[in-house]
């Protein structure tokens, strides 16, 4: 391909990404109160929020260890954590043993432990459940925008051109990433985005195709059409960003690899303000220890690492990572040495600016509910200070409720 | 009254017929759909039972037994773009995402072929034997822990799953009770090498109350409790509009389909065929209503071009697009819709079909028939790929794009390129 | 012409060397050199080999379908030479033909060609020929009188041939030489006949083969080519899986290769010259090492491997041997085999105790008709002499028999049914062995029915089976009679009856036909015809047997021989 052609070809990638925030520019600006419009120098401008969702209930209990109650012991007979053998935090809970580097970093002041979150109207169901902190929603049903999508949508508004969200690895589409207006990208981990070398020759037509084609708002194909627009354009900015390398070692694992990437990303000025990652295989019904263990490992190795990774290159200050799984686990063990879905659950959320140690109730076994740790903080309260307070964003659920202060 | 007679009987419902019911067609096939008229045309889709013998022989248990999931997976795309028994490979595509399990729980590839056969024989019969034979199979009770439900320590995870996902639906007049109830119920279903088995001493004998009612002791009783309640016939129903008419059916649509499943006595097969030949099937809201998922796309490009393409590529290709045959993400399966479609799945999309179209897998001259000129190229691929849906603007750019190639044969390239990479082309 | 006249009174004063390798220029870094290719010249589309290539049905496909025509191509070279290539190519090779490389200059590469002709008139005439007809690809004609003169006297003619200065000579010996440039060419023929450790490899790996070739491994190893094989004769790894002579074989200054073809088959002979025997993991055989107790041979004999394989040194040195990476998992895997054997140190002991001559083989057997698996592979086992079998046959056994409980452990878990421990005599020897309970009738029999193992000690022999009817024939053949090691110089043989292989393709035809159309997207009948393929060659293909010799002899030297016996 020329030089010329290749020119030509760049501004009409250029041209689309511009038409498609036009088109968007109005909703967003007629919804945004002007007190949420952020300026160039606002602090709150840059800084960005990483969501690490444990997929399948996280066993909290054998997370954040109770190891000074008796009744712990109790309810589970073959899966309890010795009391010597946990990164004791206090005399009360201390973190599974796998876990020593967030053990460090809680002792660094760099992570924060909320105790016993949940929802209102708890559901049993994975998908349920998922959906319910997805949407920020217990009691209706699911709509079509998630929490995050919506911070999506106001950071396009803020930032025309820019990707405001974007989640690494994972396999599937989630619903807490999609937006009303905004279509936050999945990125395969490692290399990012690509576009097949091959299809440049018929890159000039393609674009024309977009950008003249026609179709009513609302519509799949008008829904196509924004997606096809995100991936180009996103495809064109990915490659020159990706290739500087970590100066800190990550472990091998995809959790690590993704996180590498999105220090990357961050470092490299990409622009992403909200990126999701996730690590699946919590949903322990059976011989859950050393499962539980690995997946732990891998968990507090990676967010280790890419907390180091963003203090080395001077990103610390500006970057919160919240740290949760659809719903804990029953107190007791079940018959196959794992353990069924529960309720409340520990939340870790991790970097500089967070008002370490814990907060919240500490989980006692003595005071259970059906069998259950109560949800005693409502994720709600933490996530309207994560879009509040960090994020400087407008709160996606309407009620106002209130949490512990992590920000 | 027959669709051909309220609607014209073109390429384009031949299309959509043949892309709908079965995965797609090439020129010669919606030729002949055209001339033979639309019931032939459904017919032949429906009953016609035509699998290679290969894929069909003792050779595929042997296949099996070799353990990986791999050559499991592309037999199963082989048959689908074989093209041998297109509505049944459809059905059973339906139900393994109706109840998907996955191998990376079961990891047990005889167990996984099994149920893949299980919704091949029973997938177009009667719906109540196949939800009663799926509560049985030995896949299934290993990826929902049925396996190791027991008196005094109770797996909830089949009996959730069987009304939430399987009968009734999220939301479908059951509450936590029914389903530690029938978790009762179930307790003792198990499985033994590899076969389901019936552990008396596990099972909880007690009496069980579902849906405010008494009088359930076995799992089988509750299976036929679940199929009693009325939302069921409706969520069954919602299955296969969505599968095989439109994305998101009225209420209106679902109850009225849901009562035909009844009046048909639960049969599929039945059901469908009247669905088909209803009018709903042929009409506007129908056509190119639906986003195309992964395995349609590939099989309905790989069928539309006459492709030798190796069914183990095919799988990679569906699967770098987000649906992995054997492997759903979750118990829900894919959700399909606007769910398949992100900027990195797009991503995906684009380049496999660029790839494709502009590669040497892709034979021109065995699609389109030998072409005049760089104009006939255009005129062939918008009949083939987009048949009466090509608006003026999007005509006129490909006949740009064929008038820049250095050659007919070049110019047929770009221009399915164009079409395939289209957002237009992945509706369908 | 007075050329002719001179050139046969050279030839008659200095007569030419037989063996092209003469040929061959001192520095060549590599070489090879055939006369195997003459008969394939002379007889061009119709030798029996070519027309069998070019009539499967499967390549007659392929040329059609990539629109080539193997006849058509040689017509229109000839239209356009004025004679057939194959006459041409004949006239200047029939009497050898050899490739060499010189050493690169920058990223350069140096080749250069030798041939010869046996009819000097033939050659010249063909010359003659290609020299005019090269006129449309940037011409060729004599080399200009100054550049003719550094070649020197021996050379009769010189041209330069195209536009990339490419030149040829033909010389006094009537050997034509072709090289990259003018330096090069006058490299070549000033340098002819002092490759000597070519020649002299030449001349051990014998004369009488057709196709020779050589490196010049301390050369190639200078460019930095050879690190990962050098680093590999080190490395215990391939030494365990190689054998100790093609390992040091890596760290040789030079290798040679000879390959001859007759009617009874192929022969590849290969030497190594000049190993680095330094300290490594690897040892050679002692003089008087005893070898395995060999089983008689048996008509369902797949494979028997005859080899060297010193576990108790790479045992005893592993800290010395084994990178620092792998010896956490190293040790870790000792550990959990100590726990079956008893110990630590009767870890050491059982294994020091086995002589390293061992015997691998492969034998079909017949399974039991309610557990025939539905792919059903070969047998194998593992014969090795024991000292002390009072004390280290009992050891042996109870290893076995631990690590079956621990089989079924995992199994357990996994839900599959276990292993039923069985114990039985065999020629008043006790053997221990192991099956899967019959698979339910209907159920399919998976690859894990292959499995039934066996062990046995017969007087100081350990026989170890994935399948104990295997065990107990060679149990059963060791008691009542066995078959001395009969070549004591060769260390490791592997011998291959392919016609166990043949069946083995044959019983699973549908399968690997289906492979084939499931990954790769051939046609049924296609893949079919491929299989077909495979079975002929297969067929035509009796045993293969590679030896190697044991340590390096009095000149340095380790040998290895291939051997391919066609079916009669």
């Amino acid at each position: 391909m020329s030089a010329h052609s290749l020119s030509r070809r760049s501004f009409l990638v250029q041209g689309i990404r511009l038409t498609a925030i036009g088109s968007l520019a109005p909703t967003i600006g007629a919804a945004a109160p002007s007190e949420y419009d952020a300026g160039e120098d606002d602090p709150a401008s840059d800084r960005v929020l990483v969501v690490v969702q444990l997929s399948g209930g996280n066993d909290g209990l054998n997370t954040v260890v109770p190891h000074g109650q008796d009744a712990y012991y109790r309810a589970r007979p073959t899966l309890a954590q010795k009391s010597r053998a946990v990164h004791q935090l206090d005399e009360h809970v201390g973190l599974h043993p796998s876990m020593r580097g967030l053990a460090e970093l809680y002792e660094e002041g760099q992570l924060a432990v909320v105790h016993g979150v949940g929802h209102p109207n708890a559901d049993r169901s994975h998908f349920r459940s998922m959906e319910i902190w997805h949407t920020a929603e217990p009691f209706a049903p699911a709509g079509r925008v998630g929490w995050l999508g919506h911070m999506a949508d106001q950071l396009v508004g803020r930032a025309p051109g820019s990707l405001p969200a974007l989640s690494v690895g994972g396999g599937s589409s989630l619903l807490s990433m999609r937006g009303a207006a905004a279509v936050p990208p999945m990125v395969p981990s490692g290399r990012g985005f690509e576009l097949a070398q091959t299809s440049s020759v018929i890159a000039d037509e393609r674009a024309r195709l977009l950008q003249r084609g026609r179709s009513k708002p609302g519509t799949d194909l008008e829904f196509l059409r924004a997606a096809a627009r995100t991936a180009y354009d996103a495809a064109d900015r990915m490659s020159a960003i990706t290739d500087t390398p970590s100066e800190v070692a990550y472990p091998g694992q995809p959790l690590a690899r993704e996180l590498r990437l999105v220090a990357q990303l961050i470092r490299g000025g990409f622009g992403t303000r909200v990126f999701h990652v996730e690590l699946g295989g919590f949903d322990t019904h059976a011989s859950q220890a050393p499962v539980h263990a690995a997946l732990l490992e891998q968990l507090s190795g990676a967010l280790t690492a890419f907390q180091r990774d963003l203090a080395a290159s001077g990103q610390a200050d500006r970057v919160m990572t919240l740290v949760f799984s659809e719903f804990g686990r029953r107190a007791a063990e079940n018959g196959s040495r794992g353990t069924d879905h529960g309720r409340g659950n520990p939340v870790f959320v991790l970097g500089s600016p967070v008002r370490a140690g814990q907060h919240g109730e500490r989980p006692d076994l003595g005071r259970l509910v059906e069998g259950d740790i109560p949800s005693t903080t409502d994720f709600r309260g933490l996530y309207r200070q994560l879009e509040v307070d960090w994020m400087d964003l407008r709160p996606f659920a309407k009620q106002r409720i209130e949490a512990p202060r992590i920000v | 009254m027959p669709p051909t007679k309220t609607r014209n009987w073109d390429a384009s419902a031949a299309t959509h017929v043949l892309g709908r019911v079965g995965f797609g067609a090439d020129r010669e096939r919606v030729r002949r759909a055209v001339e033979e008229g639309f019931e032939a045309t459904l017919s032949d889709l429906e009953t016609r039972r035509a699998h290679s013998a290969a894929m069909t022989s003792k050779s595929v248990e042997r296949l099996v037994s070799l353990g990986n999931l791999q050559p499991l997976q592309a037999r199963w795309m082989a048959l689908i773009l074989g093209d041998g028994a297109p509505l049944l490979e459809r059905v059973t595509l339906m139900w393994h995402g109706h109840f998907a399990t996955s191998n990376a729980k079961v990891g047990d590839v005889k167990l996984m072929h099994r149920q893949n056969e299980l919704f091949r024989t029973k997938g177009l019969g009667d719906f109540r034997e196949l939800l009663h034979d799926v509560a049985k199979d030995p896949a299934m009770l290993v990826w929902l822990d049925g396996n190791r439900n027991r008196v005094g320590a109770p797996n909830e995870n089949f009996a959730r799953e069987v009304m939430e996902l399987f009968g009734l639906g999220i939301g479908g007049g059951y509450d936590e009770s029914d389903i530690k109830e029938a978790a009762r119920a179930f307790s003792g279903w198990t499985v033994t090498s590899r076969r389901f088995s019936f552990r008396r001493e596990y099972h909880d004998d007690g009496e069980k109350r579902m849906f405010g009612r008494g009088g359930v002791f076995t799992g089988e009783q509750a299976i036929e409790r679940v199929l009693e309640h009325p939302e069921c016939c409706r969520w069954i129903a919602r299955r296969l509009l969505t599968t095989f008419v439109l994305p998101e059916p009225t209420r209106g649509d679902v109850e009225r389909w849901g009562e035909v499943l009844v009046e048909e006595d639960w049969n599929v097969g039945r059901t469908l065929a009247r669905l088909f030949r209803d009018p709903l099937f042929l009409s506007d809201r129908a056509r190119r209503s639906r986003i195309r998922g992964p395995v349609e796309l590939v099989a309905a490009v790989a069928l539309a071009t006459r492709a030798e393409v190796a069914p183990a590529d095919a799988v990679r290709a569906a699967s770098s697009m987000g649906q992995t045959l054997f492997v759903p993400p979750t118990v829900k399966g894919w959700d399909g819709g606007r769910a398949w479609i992100d900027p990195g799945t797009w991503l995906a999309r684009h380049n496999l079909m660029a790839r494709y179209a502009l590669g040497d897998k892709f034979d021109v001259e065995r699609t389109y028939g030998r072409l005049a000129d760089r104009r006939a190229a255009v005129v062939a691929a918008c009949e083939l790929l987009l048949p009466g849906a090509v608006p003026a603007p999007m005509r006129a750019t490909l006949a740009a794009a064929a008038e820049d190639a250095p050659s007919t044969e070049a110019a047929a390239r770009r221009v399915t390129a164009l079409v395939l990479t289209s957002p237009e082309y992945h509706l369908a | 012409m007075l050329i002719p006249t001179l050139l046969l009174l050279g030839a008659a004063q200095a007569p030419a060397p037989d063996d092209l390798s003469h040929a061959a220029t001192a520095g060549t870094i590599a070489w090879v050199q055939s006369t195997d290719h003459v008969e394939l010249l002379e007889l061009g589309l119709e030798h029996p080999l070519v027309a069998r290539v070019l009539g499967h049905p499967l390549v007659r496909a392929d040329l059609k379908k990539k629109g080539q025509d193997p006849e058509a191509a040689l017509r229109a070279i000839e239209a356009i030479v004025g004679e057939s290539p194959l006459d041409l190519a004949t006239a200047l090779t029939s009497a050898g033909v050899g490739v060499g490389l010189l050493p690169a200059d920058g990223d350069e590469q140096r080749p250069y060609v030798v041939a010869r002709g046996r009819e000097l008139d033939a050659m010249e005439d063909a010359l003659e020929t290609l020299i005019e007809a090269a006129a449309p690809f940037g011409g060729a004609g004599a080399l200009p009188n100054d550049l003719r003169r550094r070649l020197g006297p021996k050379v009769t003619d010189a041209w330069r041939i195209g536009k990339d200065g490419a030149a040829a000579a033909l010389t006094l010996g009537g050997i034509l030489y072709v090289a990259r440039s003018v330096d090069d060419l006058v490299e070549v023929t000033g340098g002819v006949g002092r490759a000597i450790d070519l020649r002299e490899s030449r001349r051990a790996t014998g004369l009488a083969s057709g196709t020779f070739a050589w490196l010049d491994l301390a050369a190639l190893e200078a460019r930095g080519d050879l690190d990962d094989l050098r680093k590999a004769a080190t490395d215990p790894g391939m030494h365990f899986v190689f054998g100790p002579v093609l390992t040091y074989a890596c760290t040789a200054r030079s290798l040679g290769m000879a390959m001859r073809i007759d009617e009874t088959g192929v022969e590849v002979r290969s030497r190594a010259v000049g190993p680095d025997v330094g300290p490594g993991a690897v040892t050679f055989p002692t003089p008087n090492e005893p070898g395995p107790p060999l089983p008689v041979r048996s008509r369902s004999e797949v494979a028997r491997a005859v080899v060297h394989r010193d576990v108790a040194t790479l045992l005893a040195e592993r800290t010395e041997l084994f990178s620092p990476r792998k010896q956490p998992g190293l040790a870790e895997g000792l550990a959990n085999f100590a726990l079956l054997v008893g110990g630590a140190d009767a870890v050491d002991e059982l294994f020091g105790s086995f002589e390293p001559r061992m015997l691998f083989l492969a034998e079909t057997i017949p399974f039991p008709k309610e557990a025939m698996p539905d792919v059903a592979l070969p047998a194998a086992c593992w014969v090795a002499r024991v000292q002390d079998p009072a004390v280290n046959g009992p050891r042996v056994t109870a290893a076995f028999q631990s690590l079956i409980a621990l089989t079924n452990v995992q199994r357990a878990q996994n839900g599959e049914p276990g292993l039923v421990l069985g114990l039985e005599l065999v020629e008043g020897r006790t053997m221990t062995i192991a099956n899967l309970p019959p698979p339910p009738a209907e159920e399919t029999v998976d690859l894990s029915y292959n499995l039934a193992p066996g062990c046995a000690i017969v007087d100081d022999a350990v026989v170890l089976g994935t399948h104990h009817e295997l065990v107990r024939r060679v149990a059963q053949r060791l008691a009542r009679e066995r078959t001395a090691p009969d070549r004591a110089r060769l260390v490791d043989v592997l011998r291959v009856k392919t016609s166990a292989l043949r069946d083995l393709i044959v019983d699973n035809r549908d399968l690997i036909v289906m492979q084939s159309v499931l990954n790769e997207g051939k046609t049924e009948s296609r893949a079919s015809l491929e299989v077909d393929l495979l079975l002929d060659i297969v067929s035509a293909v009796d045993t293969i047997e590679f030896a190697t010799t044991g340590g390096p002899d009095e000149n340095g030297v380790l040998e290895a021989t291939l051997r391919v016996d066609r079916t009669r």
